[in-house]
């Protein structure tokens, strides 16, 4: 059933934070998910630790991670014994408050592998990309980290930091996630109206992290 | 004889295979454009002053739209896909019963919500395989 788009939260990251043994529970096939929700935004410049019934995994038994999302993927090969930790380091994401629209937009190159004896186009995907846009009421100058930490989107997007953005429709299900950099930061205003600043940021993977969808 | 809309079935899947579970919620709005490429072979040779053709290369562009559902298997699918660089099933019955089906790449998604809307999603797709099935 649709939803109503009120309850859409939009977020970012904070600061990097270190974790050790935090427990990952089995998704399917060989890969596990950090079971604490608000630790699976994993940095992307650091390689977990993950260890199997306390003893690190080597890392040719590593087949991937998802950084996006806390996973990890053993390799078919390997035969997980249990129970899976890791650690590693971790993104807290803060709220963008008072956004009021965002929209997020993903696409690949179509490159065409059509050879004679094809009767039709044949297609493989090619490189990813993505655009988002942040409408909100508040200004970027809000420090969006109640804590000690100082997170001020106009000094990040002015700094050329990459930001990752985390968009849940309507507040529930999937999340939709990736890395960007901000490549406009619009104010209007005027004397009978409200500022209206407006984010647009660009698909920027880092250390090989895009986006993705999950939860 | 005309067809009203709401009929329409859409479905997608992983593999050439439609069920009733296959059918994707929310989607509201669908297009289906078949084309074949035009090859001009008129030459002067010709008498009858007007082009002669034939059809090549078969493409078809597909698009939906509709409501961001992240439980409905079908709608879920498709994002997955388009972030795996995989192929989708799709499946259109503009009448509930007769229509296409062919193999699909997602070229292109997008959510958009407004605070005094729904949550809209979009997708495009292009044909993979080379082939459509009349159903």
């Amino acid at each position: 059933m649709a939803t109503a788009a009120y309850n859409t939260t939009v977020e970012t990251h904070g600061a990097s934070t270190a974790f050790t043994g935090e427990a990952c529970s089995l998704v399917s096939g060989k890969t596990y998910q950090i079971d604490n929700t608000a630790k699976r935004v994993w940095v992307p410049s650091v390689t977990p630790t993950v260890k199997d019934n306390g003893v690190t995994v080597a890392a040719a038994n590593i087949e991937s991670y998802d950084k996006l999302f806390g996973k990890v993927t053993f390799v078919n090969s390997y035969t997980v014994t249990g129970p899976v930790t890791v650690d590693g380091n971790y993104y807290p994401l803060l709220t963008l408050a008072e956004c009021r629209a965002v929209s997020a937009e993903f696409s690949v190159t179509e490159l065409n592998t059509s050879v004679f004896g094809t009767a039709g186009v044949k297609r493989i995907a090619g490189l990813m990309d993505g655009d988002v846009e942040i409408d909100r009421l508040d200004f970027p100058d809000t420090d969006l980290d109640g804590g000690v930490g100082e997170v001020k989107l106009r000094a990040l997007l002015l700094a050329r930091t990459p930001l990752l953005v985390s968009i849940r429709p309507g507040g529930a299900g999937d999340y939709i996630r990736g890395w960007f950099i901000g490549v406009a930061d619009n104010i209007k205003t005027g004397v009978d109206a409200l500022v209206e600043p407006v984010l647009k940021l660009r698909l920027a993977a880092q250390n090989n992290v895009a986006a993705g969808i999950g939860s | 004889m005309a067809s009203a809309g709401y009929a329409t079935g859409f479905y997608c899947n992983s593999s050439n295979s439609f069920a009733g579970a296959n059918e994707v919620d929310g989607i509201k709005e669908v297009s289906f454009d078949p084309q074949m490429a035009d090859l001009d072979t008129t030459n002067f040779k010709d008498t009858s002053n007007g082009h002669t053709r034939i059809a090549g290369l078969l493409d078809c562009d597909v698009s939906c739209s509709g409501d961001w559902l992240p439980s409905d298997t079908p709608q879920a699918l498709i994002r997955s896909q388009f972030f795996a660089r995989s192929a989708c099933w799709l499946k259109l019955v503009p009448d509930g019963t007769n229509g296409w089906s062919g193999s699909f790449l997602c070229t292109n998604f997008k959510v958009d919500p407004k605070v005094d809307g729904l949550n809209p999603f979009s997708a495009q797709f292009k044909l993979n395989a080379g082939t459509i099935t009349v159903i």
